[in-house]
């Protein structure tokens, strides 16, 4: 059913008064040169008068096949398709999101951890600082005590006597590293020999004998005839 | 065929043709020769290039050079803020109080569906599709003194809005119009005119799909299902007792939605209008046909 009442309230121009209301029919010259949508303009003032053919004025059958080939790719997907990119992007802006949190709450976990690292280590360079402060200041007093007079530690005596001191605390700490690991040594063979004895028997005696199992060689004990 | 000879078809095509003048006069093909670089005896010694200065010593300035002070086209960083603006499309605004203006001043029609067409029938709006212009969007001002019933169809709409709507026992459809059919719709006698069919209207692009297929929207694509269960919902959020459309005298007219394809209430795409002679042409075609229903 037609409805044009809802248009009824549109506003036309002065303009579109302005025309002949009987238009000259075009020749066949100026339906030649003239182009398509100018034709359908004349026939859209005039309607039948203006003596073009109505059917002119939908898509030929090769802009037609431009026109959907036009569409096929600027509007590729249906409504379906369009839908579920949607929730695939958002499917995948979630899981990500999802995965950023876990990583987080590991690493929260593990935060303490590696905060008792940081701080161990920072004992750690303290400690060995001031370690190494006492013992120079222990070397320093050692000198010190042995020149017995009041000297200045950065006088050249002093710090000839320091170097010679520290020297022979090396030589002391090697002797001493020295003698620890020739007692480790000595322990080491100690058990070994002990280790050793019951298999040297053994061995001596035959190869895969074993004394708990196998019963007594009968030749060692007994004497056959 | 010496009556219709070559001279006197071309005198009866001027005859009829347009008037001849600059705009539509070309010399032929082969007439205009380019100008070339002068190599011979008096195109020689400076060869068309001047005498002295940087013209002839070829040392041109280059392209949006503004002699030594920073160019316009490099003085502004990257902005973030207008990325892809290009893309984005923008809406008119049309306030509520404006709507019930309208109406009570009987500027606009609310007997019939209001959509697009019916509120650029009022002369108040200007949408410009070719500048990235989608057509209404509804804003909040005077919101609570909006008290007509209508059937609405807008690009654009908040909850509070729907609600308002809603409240009054009306319908909001929000809708997408492609550019084509936007313009169609604005000035439709304007197009009729044009003499060519009513196209289909297309479907809108990836970043609005969500917008327009949410019930909660009240969005064109959406299941009608899900739309009426949105509207109770909205209801009881906004705390007012819907209003039974059954029980409405305009219920046809409330209830009245189009197609998705569809531009005009009543009209097909595909269909051709005249308004000269008041007469609707439809395709015989079955491909055409077929190419219009899709």
């Amino acid at each position: 059913m037609l409805s044009l009442q809802h248009l009824t309230h549109l506003r036309m121009s002065v303009w579109d008064t302005c025309f002949a209301s009987e238009p000259q029919l075009l020749t066949d010259d100026e339906e030649q040169v003239l182009s398509l949508s100018s034709q359908r303009k004349l026939y859209g003032e005039y309607g039948a008068a203006s003596g073009i053919s109505i059917s002119k004025l939908w898509p030929s059958k090769e802009e037609l096949r431009l026109n959907k080939e036009w569409e096929s790719i600027a509007y590729p997907h249906s409504i379906h398709q369009m839908i579920e990119l949607e929730r695939k992007k958002k499917q995948e802006e979630e899981l990500r999101l999802k995965e950023r949190q876990e990583d987080l709450v590991n690493k929260m976990a593990k935060l303490e951890g590696w905060k008792k690292v940081v701080r161990d280590r920072i004992a750690k360079k303290e400690k060995e600082a001031q370690d190494a402060k006492a013992k120079k200041e222990r070397l320093i007093e050692e000198v010190r005590q042995i020149f017995g007079f009041r000297i200045d530690p950065r006088d050249d005596r002093f710090k000839d006597a320091l170097l010679q001191k520290e020297r022979e605390e090396k030589k002391a700490s090697k002797a001493a590293k020295k003698l620890a690991r020739q007692q480790r040594m000595i322990e080491r063979l100690k058990t070994q020999v002990v280790e050793e004895s019951p298999v040297e028997k053994a061995s001596a005696s035959g190869s895969g004998y074993d004394e708990k199992n196998d019963p007594p060689n009968t030749l060692s004990g007994s004497s056959v005839v | 065929m010496s009556s219709s000879s070559g001279t006197e078809k071309a005198l009866s095509l001027l005859r009829r043709l347009p008037r001849v003048s600059l705009g539509n006069l070309r010399p032929n093909p082969g007439a205009h020769k380019g100008k070339t670089r002068g190599r011979g005896i008096y195109g020689g010694k400076t060869h068309g290039a001047g005498s002295k200065g940087s013209g002839q010593r070829q040392n041109f300035m280059p392209l949006g050079y503004e002699t030594g002070n920073t160019p316009f086209y490099l003085r502004f960083p990257c902005q973030n803020y207008y990325k892809g603006h290009h893309l984005k499309l923008s809406y008119a605004p049309l306030c509520m109080g404006k709507l019930q203006k309208m109406i009570d001043t009987n500027r606009l029609r609310c007997d019939v569906p209001v959509d697009v067409t019916q509120l650029m029938a009022t002369g108040l709006f200007i949408i410009r599709p070719e500048e990235k212009e989608g057509g209404f969007m509804l804003e909040n001002e005077g919101i609570d003194h909006f008290k007509a019933t209508l059937n609405l169809e807008v690009q654009w709409a908040d909850e509070a809005i729907i609600a308002a709507v809603e409240r009054n026992g009306g319908f909001i459809t929000v809708a997408y119009y492609d550019p084509i059919s936007l313009r169609a719709a604005i000035k439709p006698m304007k197009f009729f005119q044009r003499g060519v069919p009513i196209p289909r209207r297309m479907l809108p692009p990836q970043h609005l799909i969500d917008y327009y297929s949410d019930p909660k929207n009240r969005g064109y694509l959406a299941d009608p299902a899900e739309v009426a269960k949105e509207r109770f919902i909205l209801a009881q959020k906004y705390g007012y007792v819907l209003p039974n459309v059954n029980a409405s005298p305009n219920k046809e007219m409330l209830l009245e939605r189009k197609d998705p394809r569809q531009v005009f209430f009543g009209l097909e795409p595909g269909w051709v209008i005249n308004l000269k002679d008041k007469v609707i042409l439809k395709p015989k075609d079955p491909e055409l046909k077929e190419y219009y229903a899709s």
